[in-house]
This record gives structure tokens, sequence and C-alpha cells, in this order.
């Protein structure tokens, strides 16, 4: 169907932003926030994926599956398990400092990626899975389907926003910062710090398990490649740092404007038609953009394109 | 299986010691330490290309690769060094990718071999087999290591690394010049990443990808072995890459890397300052 | 032997200086001749530290200025100040724990082209009890064998000017009164000294002049007899 190719487009490009978007709050909530250093962010986003897809499709020789549930159960599900295994995770990892508490959540999602990948009675490998349900897929066409989900979509991120708005102006917030700040003073004003963290990883986590559920719903398919952690973790952290950490509205913004940066040299190079070689090419040649785009501001603009939220509420 | 893991635990050593050096004096996890490995190991594939003699091959991209990471301390880290080992990290990551895909787009994403010539194993007493590369490998990797050891035990210029190790501003007070100091550490930890990384491309293959997979075993044994510490991250080196090959007889070899990762978790819970650290050195 | 007026090698001209936003000293005078021992003793918190530390160059005073032998070093680097006959040992963390005693004097005189080897000689000869043990690690050592590897390190330059951030800091009383006589010995060789210290009384008995800091300001100033009898700095600061 080629209703409004552009159009079309652009439908896809918003719900993966929105995507993207409520992943990039997550992390707000944890680093920007909290100052949790995670780079396991892509071992939750698949966390999610695959429990939602196992939740809802149907029976297969292939993989786990054939409970056949509703969608929105795939998505509670989806948060829910990924919010365990951040809680499991958490347990051990909490209480390192900041650039161990970084490689351990790097060990901890691709051990996630590995179990997908090897254990095939669970996920099908590195096949995937798929032919899984959406909300009304097999009513709407395909174009009001990618409508419907961009609603959908819209209300996880609007929820997400909100809640983590409210939670940063709350009184839990300001602990969060605190710890951010200063760990060993939000230790003295007699805070359960570790509590506090756990706290803040396991939401997190479950929002982040919610976008991997919704990500699984929106295209219908999964597989290990999806979640290669470091491409894939280091694209949110990039938008979290480009939108500015910290501040809700910047991870919004930077989500979509490091998406829009991305899927746009996508977009360029699928136009000039290389062979299979210069596509691969091309395509380290996007990382490689995306890569300066970082450090770039890092070094000339650390705060972000909007800053962090200055200290309005204390 | 044991020579499988003193053979991959050269390797580990050779990346892992330069990683610590590093780690330790610049006080920051540099994630792009896999990937100029990675780089290293390709210079050589240029170089080796030009058919110069190996140990020339050898010599020179270890000298490239040195040369890239001061490029690299230069514009990229040494601005960010105020902003703290969080901010050094992140930039590390970047860093690492633009390396990585920057050897994708020069020597193309396929997997290339130093030398296409089949090796016939060797019979060592005890009924080990091994073939002369691997033999190389060790041999390289011991006399690398011992190198290192005698620069950092006898030269002025190795007991300031050292000591800026142990205690960066005591280093600045007694009049150190710790910016040369910063500029011998990459150096040094390079030229070591690059070696690694060619060992690394004789004893499997070469591949972009080949310096990220490894990093997480390099991390494990530097922490194992206590940051800053050369001769712990020596001993980590080949305890990870034992334990990494004795894993395979209990469970999948696709889970290598989850072993040493398991490693990682079990010495940060137990003894964060690793087997011989003596003070845990991070604030 | 002559006798030789004294001069003036450590002017320091009202400094105020602090971290962050937060200034610790409001304005401090003091002034060190080439010869003597001058003490600074005053509660925690004065700014004692903050004084050496400003002197050292490891902070830069947002007004006032430094001078030492004639020549203005205020902001100065560590190390620029290093070879102009600056000297300083901190009150913790003052060796390197993984390097030898050997090793840890041999970092003193870093920027030393040659004549290490005599320096080292001469050190050993105002520690007698290193020479045997210069290969240990000094982590391996106690606490009051490690100050006199840190005063060793310091002295490896053959510095004009010493500064001491409370050496006695952590030692058994029996040790206070050693490390002192140390300090003694060496300000006779020629070696002028700044020192900060808590037991005021053994400090102020070896020094030629003493200053009293207190909230970051100058309090008082007198020679180490005319401090030691007063009895309001006894009673202040002195314990009674």
């Amino acid at each position: 169907m080629v209703i409004g190719g552009l159009e079309g487009y652009l439908i896809v490009f918003l719900v993966m932003s929105g995507i993207f978007a409520i992943l990039t709050l997550g992390l707000n909530l944890q680093w920007g926030i909290t100052g949790l250093f995670n780079i396991g962010i892509a071992g939750f986003f698949a966390v999610g994926a695959y429990t939602s897809a196992i939740i809802t499709t149907v029976q297969s020789p292939d993989h786990l599956g054939g409970y056949g549930m509703p969608f929105i159960t795939g998505i509670l599900g989806a948060g829910a398990l990924s919010g365990m295994i951040a809680w499991l995770v958490g347990i051990p990892t909490l209480r390192l400092k900041g650039d161990y508490l970084a490689i351990a959540t790097i060990g901890i999602a691709e051990t996630i990626r590995l179990i997908f990948t090897n254990e095939s009675w669970l996920s099908n490998g590195t096949r995937g899975i798929t032919g899984i349900p959406g909300p009304l897929r097999e009513v709407l066409p395909h174009y009001y389907y990618n409508l419907f989900y961009l609603l959908i979509t819209a209300a996880f991120a609007g929820l997400a926003f909100l809640f983590i708005e409210r939670a940063l102006h709350s009184p839990w917030g300001r602990v969060l910062r605190t710890i951010r700040e200063d760990e060993m003073m939000a230790a003295a004003t007699g805070k359960d710090v570790f509590h506090f963290k756990m706290q803040c990883l396991v939401t997190g986590a479950v929002i982040m398990g919610v976008a991997g559920g919704l990500y699984a719903h929106f295209i219908g398919f999964i597989s290990p490649e999806v979640f290669k952690p470091m491409q894939f973790t280091f694209l949110i952290w990039v938008m979290l740092i480009v939108g500015g950490a910290g501040n809700n509205k910047g991870a919004v913004l930077g989500a979509v404007a490091v998406w829009g940066l991305w899927t746009g040299t996508e977009f360029l190079i699928d136009a000039l038609e290389l062979s299979t070689d210069y596509q691969t090419k091309a395509g380290a040649l996007r990382i490689i953009t995306i890569s300066i785009a970082l450090e770039l501001i890092l070094l000339l603009r650390p705060e972000g394109l909007l800053g962090e939220t200055k200290k309005t509420f204390d | 299986m044991i020579v499988n893991g003193i053979i991959t635990g050269s390797i580990i050593v050779l990346g892992a010691t330069g990683l610590t050096l590093t780690y330790g004096i610049l006080r920051f996890a540099n994630f792009a330490h896999g990937d100029l490995m990675t780089l290293g190991a390709y210079a050589a594939l240029t170089l080796a290309g030009m058919n110069l003699p190996f140990g020339v091959v050898f010599v020179i991209a270890m000298a490239f690769t040195a040369a890239a990471g001061i490029l690299l301390d230069t514009v990229l880290y040494r601005p960010l060094r105020k902003r703290g080992s969080i901010v050094l990290l992140i930039s590390s990551i970047g860093a690492a990718l633009l390396l990585r895909n920057l050897v994708l787009i020069i020597w193309g994403p396929r997997m290339r071999y130093y030398s296409q010539d089949i090796q016939i194993a060797y019979m060592m007493p005890f009924g080990i087999r091994i073939k002369p590369d691997e033999l190389l490998i060790i041999g390289i990797a011991a006399a690398l290591i011992v190198l290192v050891h005698i620069f950092l035990k006898k030269t002025r210029m190795g007991k300031a690394m050292r000591a800026t190790a142990d205690n960066a501003e005591l280093a600045q007070i007694a009049g150190i010049d710790t910016d040369r100091v910063v500029m011998w550490t990459w150096g040094i930890g390079c030229a070591l990443a690059a070696a690694a990384g060619i060992l690394l491309g004789m004893e499997v293959q070469l591949r972009p990808q080949m310096g990220w997979d490894i990093l997480l075993p390099l991390f494990a044994a530097v922490i194992l072995g206590g940051i800053g510490r050369p001769y712990g991250a020596m001993a980590g080196g080949i305890i990870i890459g034992l334990s990494q090959e004795i894993s395979t007889a209990f469970i999948s070899t696709a889970y290598k890397p989850a072993v040493s990762f398991a490693v990682l978790i079990l010495v940060l819970l137990i003894r964060p300052s690793g087997i011989f650290g003596g003070e845990g050195r991070w604030s | 032997m002559l006798h030789k007026p004294a001069m003036c090698i450590l002017e320091v001209q009202n400094i105020v200086a602090g971290y962050g936003r937060v200034n610790i000293l409001h304005g401090v005078s003091i002034t060190v001749n080439d010869t003597e021992i001058v003490t600074v003793i005053g509660p925690n918190g004065a700014g004692k530290s903050t004084l050496i530390r400003s002197v050292f160059g490891l902070i830069t005073p947002r007004e006032g200025r430094i001078i030492f032998n004639g020549e203005d070093i205020t902001g100065s680097k560590p190390s620029a100040l290093v070879a102009k006959g600056l000297a300083y040992v901190p009150q913790d963390k003052n060796v390197f724990p993984s390097l030898s005693i050997q090793e840890n004097l041999e970092m003193g005189a870093f920027i030393l082209k040659k004549g290490r080897r005599s320096r080292m000689e001469v050190i050993y000869g105002l520690f007698p009890w290193m020479r045997d043990k210069r290969h240990v690690k000094a982590g391996d050592l106690s606490g009051g064998q490690q100050q006199m590897v840190a005063l060793g390190r310091a002295l490896m330059l053959q510095p004009r000017l010493l500064l001491l951030d409370e050496p006695s800091a952590g030692l058994a009383p029996n040790m206070v009164s050693g490390i002192l006589e140390k300090v003694k010995e060496i300000n006779s060789s020629g070696v002028a000294v700044l020192m900060i210290e808590q037991n005021a009384r053994k400090a102020l008995a070896i020094s030629g002049r003493g200053y009293v800091l207190a909230m970051g300001r100058n309090e008082f100033e007198g020679t180490g007899g005319e401090m030691l009898n007063n009895p309001e700095i006894g009673r202040l600061y002195l314990g009674g």
C-alpha cells in the first residue's frame, strides 16, 4: 500500500522516535537524575521485547510461546520481567562505583544477548521470533495500524514523561538527585542510598522493558541482532547527552534529533543504491557520524541542547 | 585445552597490561583499548602486505598505534580530563566506535588473515600439541612482558609511571613531569595493545569487532589483578584465559565471554581492589 | 663562622584563598627567614594546610602575593617550584607505597640530570636506618619510618625552604620528638622550614618564630619562646 509514502515513512519515524524517547527517559531517570551508570540498556530492552513476544505469540515449535495473551498483558509482562531482572542485577552491582558499574552492566547486557542468541528453545536463537501480534493488527490495514500504533506509543511516551517529571519534583526525586550530586551527603542524611538506587534502577528498567515490548509489537519481528548492545546502548546515551542529561524534555528532544540523524543518513545511503560491501561501509560511516557528534557535544556543549534543568526545585 | 588457555591468556595479558597502565595512571577506564588493539592488528596487516620482515612489521605497527593513542589523548581525553572519569569513559566509548568503524571502512568488513598457510602442530613433551605460530605468540608475549618489567623497574620514566599510578598528586609535588608521564603511558599502553591485537589476529583472524569482543575479559583481568598493577594484570590475564578455556568443558563455548564476566562480578563483590591490590584507589 | 644577616626567603602577603566558592584564608601574611624554623599553629579548620598548599602552588590564591627568594611565585605550578628550591611534604599519603625507599628518594630527584647518587648518600647519612632497608617497599614501613622517607624525598633536591604539614601526625609520642629532632638537624644544615604542627609545644620549642592562625586570619606572631611563655596562647592553643 503506497498511501502517502512520505507520510507513511514519517509515521514510522515518529513511532520509533517515540520508542527511543521512552528509552531515553528511562536512562534519564537512572543516569541523568540519579547518576547510575547503566550501559546495559540493550539488555533490559531485549528482555522486554522478548517477554512481550513470548507472552503474546501463538504456539510455535521454534520458541517458547503459545500463551496468546493480549497486547497489554504483553507490555505489562515486559515491564515486569525487565524490572525483576534489574532487581536481580542490582543486588550485586549497585554498591559498585561508577566505572565498575558501567563494566558490570555491559557484561550483563552481553550475557542477556548471549542467552537469547543461544537458548533456541526460548527465543529461536538468531532466527528470532516472527509474527508478533499487535493491537488490531489483523483488522487495520498497514498504514492505519501504524497510525494507531503511533497514538499508543505517544500515550506511553507521554505517561513516561509525566511520571518522571512528577518524580523529579517529588521528595523521592530530590533524594535521587542528591545521590547523584554527592552520595556521601545523601547517606549522611540517613537515607538508605542502596534502596533508593535500587528503586531507580528497577523503575528505569521497567520503562525500558515497556519500550522493548512496544518495539516488538510494532515491528512484528525481533532477533538478537537488533539488540547489539554497544551500538544500541550507545545510541541511547548519545540521545540523552545531546538532549541534555537530567532534563526530560531534553531526553525526548535528543531521541528525536539523534534518531533523525541516524535514519536521515540511512535514507541518504539507501538512495545511493550501493553494492553490499559499500553498504556496510556506509553503515560504518553513519556510526562514525554519531560518534563524532557525541565527542563534539562533550567537548563543546556538554550540557546538551537543552542543558540540565536548573535547580529550581531546591 | 590448557595450552589454548595459555595462548589466549598470553594475549589477554598483553592487552590487560597496557590497559592497567592507562587505567591506573590516567584514572579512567579506556573503552577504546580493544579497538586500539584492532587498529594495531590491521596496521600490521597492511605492513605485512608490503613484504616487510615480521619483526619490522611488529615494531612499526606498535609505534603507529602508540602515536594514534597519543593523538587520541591530545585531541579528546586531555580537554575532558577535568570533567571526571565518567565523562572520559563515555567519550572513550565514542572513540571506540569511531576507531572500529574506521577500520571497517578502510579494510572492509570481511575476515582477514595474516597468512593462509595451514600449520602442522609440533609434538611436545607431555603429549602437548602446539603449532609454531602458537609458540611464537607465547614467546612474543613473554618477551614483551619482560621488556615492560625491565622498563618499569629500571628506568627513570618507568619508576615515574609507577609513582604516578600510586599517587598522582604526590608525583606532581615531587616535581615529576606528569605530562611526559601521560605521554609515555599512552605510548606504551597502546604499543602493547597493538602487539596483543597482532597476536590475536595470528591466533584467530582479523575482523573489525575483534578488539571490542575481548574488552570484557581484559577488564576482568585488570580488575582481578588490581587496577594499575601490571604484575597483577599479568596474573589476571593468565587466570582469565585459563578459566575461559577450562569452562568449555562444562558449558557451551558460546558463553565464554560470560565466564570472564562472572569472574569479574565475583572479584568486585569479594575483593574489589583485586588479588594484589592494596588500596582502593578511586573516589 | 661568620654571622650572616638573615635574609627573608619567603614572604606571604595578604593572601585570600580557598576551594570552590568558599574562602578559607581571608588575608594571611607570614615571613620566613632563610635560616629559621617557623611553626604555624591554630585550631582545626584555621587554614593552616590551605596556607601551605597555596605557597606550593596546589591552590592559586585569589588575592595577595607569594614571594620566594625575591621572586613572585604566586600561582606557579609545583613542578616549577621544585626546581626553584621549594619542597613540600603533605600530611598523609606522602610516600609512594609500591616503590622502595630508594625509588621514593629517586623520584624526589626526578628533575636532576645527575648527582642523584651523591644526594642519596646525604639522605642515608641523615637517616642511617634507611640504607639497609632501601629496597623495602615504602608501603610496608611503619608510620614513623614513612614520615622520614617523605622527608628524605623532599630533601633530595637540596631545597632552600621545606614546607611540612604536620610531620608528627599519627606518630606515637616518643616518635614525635624524634622526628622534630630530625627537622632541627635538617634546619641546621641550612634549610629553612615552614611547619604546621598540632604538637604545638614541642614544635615551638625548636622554632625560631611562630604564628597563630585562626578562622583564616593571623591571630598572633612571635618568637618560639614568646609563644611558649604566653599564658593566653598556652590556654587556647597549647593545651594549658
